[in-house]
């Protein structure tokens, strides 16, 4: 018997050994499985405090996405606090709708106009085509002129003044407008030359009346006529051929040290009757512009629009007067009271206009929430919108420790809409408006923020998530620590930051615990995103 | 039923020895080389994230991939070695093609998925062992897990929340698997009926 089986064994020895492995490779596929998969929700964050104590945070939580190298992504439910907890939760596939294209929202880039004097761009490049009326040749008058100075097979830059050249800024139009169903750039320079962008052009071309395109940027042309800056010069460059002929030409940005026009604006809102837009009144050194040719001079113009018709520019009407030398910062709609919100600055003062469509008349303290509740009602509003006229509605605030030059820079000034809450950076004063119950804007905070060049701490930026329980300002900023470096070295982290009326009162930094070695070659960069849904105070 | 059954033995006395032995070799090759690879990276102060310790995919990478690939084939090969007597043998049992190629089939995937978790279990091992070669701070178990879901090599072999891909996995071995058995086993026998 035992002899029997030693026989059996020796024979089967191998068969046994297979079922054994067969078993335990089951068992340790199933275990490193569990193992491995179980340890996915564990992104921990280490934080580290810049200012304050984090007990300023108390109360406050946030519900971040972190997607890591668009292949992992992290639900994270943050409490923060004296004992701040963050809680994540592994997605294998994106949470995110695809077809939204991500999670940035391009609710505000659906409408705009532009104008700028597009000296700069290629549009003008073939400028020397002869075939073009004399009026539009005049950069390339200024090519021939440059070209007659310099021996065949040479080539030479020059800077020259504008106002050789032009008399008035010539502009380039682009308007991006829901149009029948249709997103598409109606951009056309005031020959008549039709350019769009490349994501529009093909359904754009198909579907759209190039004529009534090709109107709206002669009418905006002749309507704006501005009389170029007599310092304004611009870099132009010119090589001839062995043949005696102009082989190759082109012009360079404007010279930056010399005044330029730029007029890129940007500011537009849209309502449903009309779309409103401004643009600087002023060139990149802060020489005003000569808007006595433009019908009511500077400030919000208004193009009446339909959505079966599209623009109506030829009703273009300037509606609300600014002074050219003020710094726009931004300009927005407020659908609920139906208000454009205006913010400029001076050197001196910070203010925001908030004024009533259609005609942008200033709202009077109390008015708006009337206004609102008329159209809510469905009450003629033309009622309420006289009585609601007034001066109340403006708020300023006086600025401390800002120049004009300083206004010219956009970096040195950030504005941050989120609802119900205006925030604005001067330099490094922080101006918070937070919409009352009359739906108005009133000024809640205004402090002085410390420097940012010592230490970790970062100014609010423009994507950053903003919330304001009355007393205190949450801002979340997930663009990395310093947002001012072109490759961040640490994008991973996110920043929390509490602002009272003391000045700052927290500022701490969080880090996910993604192994260092990670973050190192260029395969393997972090690309981390984190978004907000959010913040509960 | 027992004809079956003697087939297979056939093949298990034939060559299981030998795929274990490829087995472990690969597998002690891989942990050795790895860990003295990444020990000399880290000598030479080079900031290397881990996934890519274990190369961009299976044939453009490291030693690691390289040696799934070589100790795969290699099994494949050992399978389908049947002797000329085990042939005759075969041949003899009465038993169709079909069924014997079949009941290869079978052994050959036992073959494989046996490898297949010695590789996790490897893999699973460097990780763990890591810290003594490689830098400072040890994977903790968090980074382990993002190893394994963020290189396309452990991906590969332990395809984390990843159906799709293990059916392509699994699809691309048999495909492998039939060809390394039209070029062996099955020419085996066939010449022998030839003669």
């Amino acid at each position: 018997m035992k002899n029997s089986l030693l026989k059996s064994f020796t024979r089967n020895w191998r068969l046994l050994l297979m079922t054994v492995l067969v078993i335990s490779s089951v068992c340790s596929i199933f275990y490193i499985y569990n193992y491995v998969s179980s340890a996915s929700d564990d992104v921990e964050y280490s934080s580290e405090v810049i200012y304050g104590d984090a007990s300023a945070a108390e109360g406050v939580s946030a519900d971040l996405w972190l997607e890591f190298k668009h292949d992992s992504y992290w639900n994270l439910n943050c409490t923060f606090g004296s004992d701040t907890k963050i809680f994540s939760k592994f997605y294998p596939t994106s949470p995110f709708d695809e077809d939204s294209g991500s999670y940035v929202d391009y609710k505000d880039a659906d409408y705009e106009i532009r104008l700028d004097t597009g000296y700069s761009s290629e549009v003008y490049l073939d400028n020397l085509d002869s075939s073009l009326p004399g009026e539009y040749n005049a950069l390339g008058e200024a090519m021939e002129d440059l070209a007659a100075e310099i021996l065949p097979g040479e080539t030479k830059s020059k800077d020259i003044y504008l106002k050789d050249y032009f008399d008035f800024y010539r502009l380039r139009v682009q308007a991006k407008v829901p149009y029948n169903d249709l997103l598409g750039y109606h951009s056309i320079d005031e020959c008549g030359r039709l350019f769009s962008s490349e994501a529009a052009a093909e359904s754009w071309f198909a579907s759209l009346n190039p004529a009534s395109d090709q109107a709206i940027a002669q009418q905006l042309q002749s309507f704006f006529r501005i009389p170029v800056l007599p310092e304004d010069k611009l870099m132009i460059t010119v090589t001839r051929g062995q043949n005696g002929a102009v082989a190759d030409s082109s012009f360079g940005l404007p010279v930056t040290e010399h005044e330029s026009a730029e007029l890129d604006s940007g500011f537009c809102v849209m309502t449903d009757e009309a779309f409103y837009f401004t643009f600087q009144g002023h060139g990149s050194k802060g020489t005003c512009f000569d808007f006595s040719y433009v019908p009511g001079g500077y400030g919000i113009y208004r193009i009446p629009y339909s959505a079966e018709a599209g623009l109506d520019t030829s009703q273009i009407s300037m509606v609300y007067g600014l002074d050219p030398a003020v710094q726009i910062l931004e300009m927005d709609y407020d659908a609920e009271t139906d208000m454009i919100l205006l913010q400029y600055a001076t050197a001196e003062k910070y203010v925001l206009d908030q004024l009533y469509v259609p005609d942008l008349v200033p709202v009077k303290a109390g008015g708006a929430a009337e206004r609102a509740a008329g159209a809510a009602s469905g009450a003629a509003t033309s009622e309420t919108t006289g009585a609601a006229v007034g001066a109340a509605a403006t708020r300023v605030v006086n600025l401390d420790n800002i120049t004009s030059e300083d206004l010219l820079d956009s970096y040195n000034w950030t504005c941050i809409k989120s609802e119900d809450l205006l925030l604005v950076r001067l330099k490094n004063q922080l101006i918070l408006l937070a919409k009352n119950s009359d739906g108005l804007y009133d000024v809640q905070l205004d402090i002085l923020l410390p420097d940012e060049e010592d230490s970790n701490y970062a100014w609010p930026h423009k994507d950053d998530v903003i919330s304001y329980d009355g007393e205190k300002l949450v801002c979340i900023s997930t663009i990395g620590i310093k947002y001012s470096m072109m490759y961040n070295d640490d994008p991973a982290s996110f920043t929390l930051a509490v602002y009272d009326k003391s000045g700052i009162a927290y500022y701490g930094i969080y880090t996910p615990n993604f192994n260092n070695h990670l973050d190192c070659d260029w395969d393997c960069q972090y690309r981390c995103t984190l978004d907000l849904d959010k913040t509960k105070i | 039923m027992n004809r079956y059954k003697s087939v297979f033995s056939l093949f298990v006395r034939c060559s299981f020895g030998k795929a274990v032995a490829v087995i472990l070799i690969t597998a002690a090759l891989q942990s050795f080389l790895f860990l003295h690879h990444v020990s000399g990276l880290a000598a030479s102060n080079q900031n290397i994230c881990i996934e890519s310790l274990f190369g961009s995919s299976l044939t453009n990478g490291t030693y690691f991939g390289i040696l799934f690939l070589t100790g795969l084939t290699l099994i494949m090969l050992v399978a389908n070695m049947i002797g000329k007597s085990s042939a005759y043998t075969l041949n003899r049992l009465g038993l169709s093609r079909k069924s014997i190629l079949f009941c290869h089939w079978i052994y050959t995937s036992i073959c494989i998925f046996i490898y297949w978790s010695s590789q996790i279990v490897t893999a699973f091992f460097i990780l763990q062992n890591l810290s003594s070669s490689y830098s400072d701070s040890m994977p903790d178990d968090f980074n382990i897990f993002l190893v394994f879901w963020r290189s396309d090599v452990l991906h590969k072999i332990l395809p984390l929340y990843d159906p799709v891909d293990l059916i392509k996995t699994l699809a691309e071995i048999s495909l492998y698997e039939f060809l390394i058995a039209f070029c062996g086993i099955f020419s085996t026998l066939e010449k022998k009926e030839a003669k």
